[in-house]
């Protein structure tokens, strides 16, 4: 199956068809989009700016990012419920728009780094320096904002 | 002089006009009012959490204040000037708006409620902020601000729809 007809047959899904007629349903799940992605923003922001030397200073890293992880988890769950499902709403939309694309890249990209070195960086054994810690830091800022903004592109640039 | 009358001369201003004309000043100042409101949001949820006893219950209330808040208010800096650009360019129509007024008032709300905490339970938060588990006053604060920002967050979605559908 291409992945034309995959983006056609979800905007044919029962789902689909319900967040396009129904006026309160795709601000209501985009709202709920959003929400995670504060919660993950957030949680991450905090984490990555303690990296780069700026955020929460008089606690070590590690013992931060240890407890935000499960918020960052609920953020980031959320998101990608309800990405997919607002995907279904507009899917063949979506195929034809090149910053929905590259908001794709940027959240793989963004999410691998947080699983990855992002993890490593902040885990409670680490032993990694100021210098890299703080390369860490910026990478994962700029990936998430990328994302961010991508996404934001995604109705500028809608036809 | 009325509020619609003062919208309608806002929308005459040269700098309505300028906003309205570019799609790129326009998609740029909401990309900067999302992020903005994201930071601001994000940031006192972290807040907010702590005082409920989610997230940073380790540390002390304090010392997540006032380490959050700077970036809080940055934030909110950001939220505020490029809202009320935005406010500019289309004012009639976000006059119009009951989603906008729904914000406005939840902006004041939490706002509101966050001067209130700071005025009373948080001036003693030297004796209980140590506890993962706060009073019951502080994680009532907690609860409000959560539930107001939650509710900022979905009227401001809610104005693209009303204005734009």
């Amino acid at each position: 199956m291409s992945t034309f007809s995959l983006f056609q047959w979800l905007d044919h899904t029962p789902l689909g068809e319900a967040l396009r007629s129904n006026r309160v349903l795709f601000p209501l799940v985009s709202s709920i989009h959003l929400l995670g992605l504060a919660l993950l923003v957030g949680t991450i922001l905090v984490v990555d700016l303690g990296l780069v030397g700026a955020g929460m200073r008089r606690q070590p890293i590690s013992r931060v990012a240890g407890q935000l992880e499960p918020l960052t988890w609920t953020g980031l769950a959320v998101m990608l419920i309800t990405g997919p499902m607002l995907l279904t709403g507009e899917a063949i939309k979506m195929y034809c728009n090149w910053a929905f694309w590259i908001k794709l890249v940027f959240v793989a990209l963004a999410i691998a780094f947080y699983f990855t070195v992002h993890r490593k960086a902040t885990s409670a054994g680490s032993s990694i320096t100021p210098a890299r810690a703080k390369s860490v830091g910026i990478v994962s800022l700029t990936l998430w904002i990328c994302a961010g903004l991508a996404a934001k592109s995604i109705n500028a640039f809608t036809p | 002089m009325p509020l619609l009358t003062f919208c309608q001369w806002l929308e005459r201003t040269p700098l309505s006009f300028g906003i309205r004309q570019s799609s790129l000043i326009f998609s740029g100042l909401v990309a900067i009012h999302t992020l903005g409101i994201i930071l601001t949001a994000g940031t006192i949820w972290l807040v907010d959490l702590r005082l409920l006893g989610f997230g940073l219950r380790r540390e002390p209330v304090s010392d997540v204040l006032q380490q959050i808040l700077p970036w809080t208010w940055t934030g909110f800096v950001l939220m505020f000037s490029t809202g009320s650009l935005l406010f500019c360019a289309e004012a009639v129509m976000v006059y119009g708006s009951i989603a906008f007024r729904i914000k406005m008032l939840l902006i004041l709300l939490a706002g509101l409620n966050a001067l209130i905490f700071h005025k009373t339970v948080y001036r003693a938060a030297s004796t209980w902020g140590l506890s993962s588990v706060t009073p019951p006053r502080a994680r009532l604060a907690g609860l409000l601000s959560l539930t107001f920002w939650i509710g900022v967050v979905g009227a401001g979605r809610a104005i693209a729809y009303e204005v734009y559908r």
